[in-house]
């Protein structure tokens, strides 16, 4: 996003809304950190800017800048990047897709939050770690579509320094290395000291229990009991 | 980030907390679902959710948004989110579009056991489930 300097008459009204803090005051006029800048569109449409200075410039839909408004405005059409989204339709769609099946966990992790953001290639961090164990990564999700190659969980280099609000890694694993991929992203993560949130996408037992909380409890892993339940209305509705 | 699951406090305060969305599986069941997805805003209007978001309009209960005029700009891959702080609302809801036997994905947010409650209740059996494992790293 830019802000156009003939017309910007300085009043600061745009700065509290960027969850980026990348609009800076200068002596006359307002400019936006173009390094800074996740294009998550939120100045252009909430601001009431009295002046109609901020516009989003032709560079901000040019390959590899377009992957920051794919990954930070939740309004985005992704035509120019093969890119949907920021990840897939996760639990919300799982009764229909079965993506999530008996004897696989779902996994997630999401780097970065509004205020700090994260570059592309800091997601390597736990990918490359992640690739050793062989995880197959998640081929809809388009953090994967920009891996050099998904085997090695290396980003491509022309998107590396790209910096988007966050960026969703999935993968799904077998159960039983549920421990071993659980333990290491958890060592991974405090050597590494990257931010990110994380998740687990399970089905339930046939008696509606979750086995999946205790063994998690057993290597130190706390669940939060707030929990998102897909309730099965799906239709078709398939079980696996 | 803006995950339902991931929304921290005491278990208290997600007593009377849910939050509902429901959308289509993109590429299986969304060509032609938009009246499904018109219904269920239906249905969650006139039970009275406590605020209910639109990436299509851009607004909010609070901001003012207006419910003919969202109902109006579904499209086929139209999200429905909402919330609501009656169990009782949610029971309805869901109620109503079992019986519709509208066939889109629905997913609800809350303490576990009352999530569990309600779709006993209902006559619903959950499906799988979002976990959040909380929050690695350091500013
Ligand atoms: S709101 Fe408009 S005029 Fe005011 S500082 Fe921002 S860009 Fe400039
Ligand atoms: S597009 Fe987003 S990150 Fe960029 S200046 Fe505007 S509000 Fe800030």
């Amino acid at each position: 996003m830019k802000i156009n300097q003939e017309l910007c008459v300085g009043c600061g009204q745009c700065l509290p809304y960027c969850p980026m803090g990348a609009i800076e005051r200068g002596k006359d006029t307002s400019r936006i950190n173009w390094d800074e800048c996740v294009e998550c569109g939120i100045c252009i449409r909430q601001v009431k800017c009295p002046v109609k200075a901020i516009y989003e410039p032709k560079e901000t839909l040019e390959w590899p800048r377009s992957v920051r408004k794919v990954f930070s405005d939740p309004t985005s059409k992704h035509e120019n990047t093969g890119v949907r989204g920021r990840g897939t339709e996760e639990v919300k769609t799982n009764d229909v897709t079965a993506r999530f099946k008996r004897g696989f966990f779902g996994i997630a992790l999401e780097f970065g939050r509004p205020g700090v953001g994260t570059r592309l290639g800091d997601v390597e961090m736990i990918t490359k770690v992640l690739a050793e164990e062989e995880i197959v990564f998640e081929s809809a999700n388009p953090l994967t579509f920009l891996m050099e190659d998904p085997r090695t969980g290396i980003i491509k280099a022309d998107v590396r320094n790209e910096k988007v609000l966050s960026g969703i890694v999935e993968f799904v694993i077998p159960q039983e290395n549920l421990e071993r991929v659980c333990t290491k992203i958890v060592d991974t993560a405090s050597k590494a000291k990257c931010i990110f949130s994380w998740t687990i996408i399970t089905r339930f037992e046939p008696d509606g229990t979750l086995p999946v909380v205790a063994r998690l409890e057993n290597i130190g892993i706390k669940t939060s009991k707030n929990m998102k339940v897909n309730v099965g209305l799906g239709r078709p509705l398939r079980e696996d | 980030m803006t995950h339902s699951m991931h929304r921290v406090g005491s278990d208290e305060s997600f007593q009377e907390d849910y939050v509902v969305m429901s959308r289509p599986a993109m590429g299986i069941n969304h060509v032609g679902c938009t009246p499904k997805i018109q219904r269920t805003l239906e249905i969650i209007f006139a039970e009275g959710p406590t605020n209910i978001g639109s990436l299509t309009t851009q607004e909010n209960m609070t901001m003012g948004l207006d419910p003919q005029k969202l109902i109006a700009k579904t499209e086929d891959n139209s999200p429905v989110m909402c919330c609501f702080h009656e169990r009782s609302k949610v029971v309805n809801v869901l109620k109503r579009l079992k019986e519709e036997e509208l066939g889109l994905s629905v997913v609800v947010t809350g303490l576990l056991d009352n999530v569990q409650s309600i779709c006993q209740e209902v006559g619903l059996t959950p499906h799988s489930v979002n976990i959040s494992l909380g929050f690695h790293g350091q500013d």
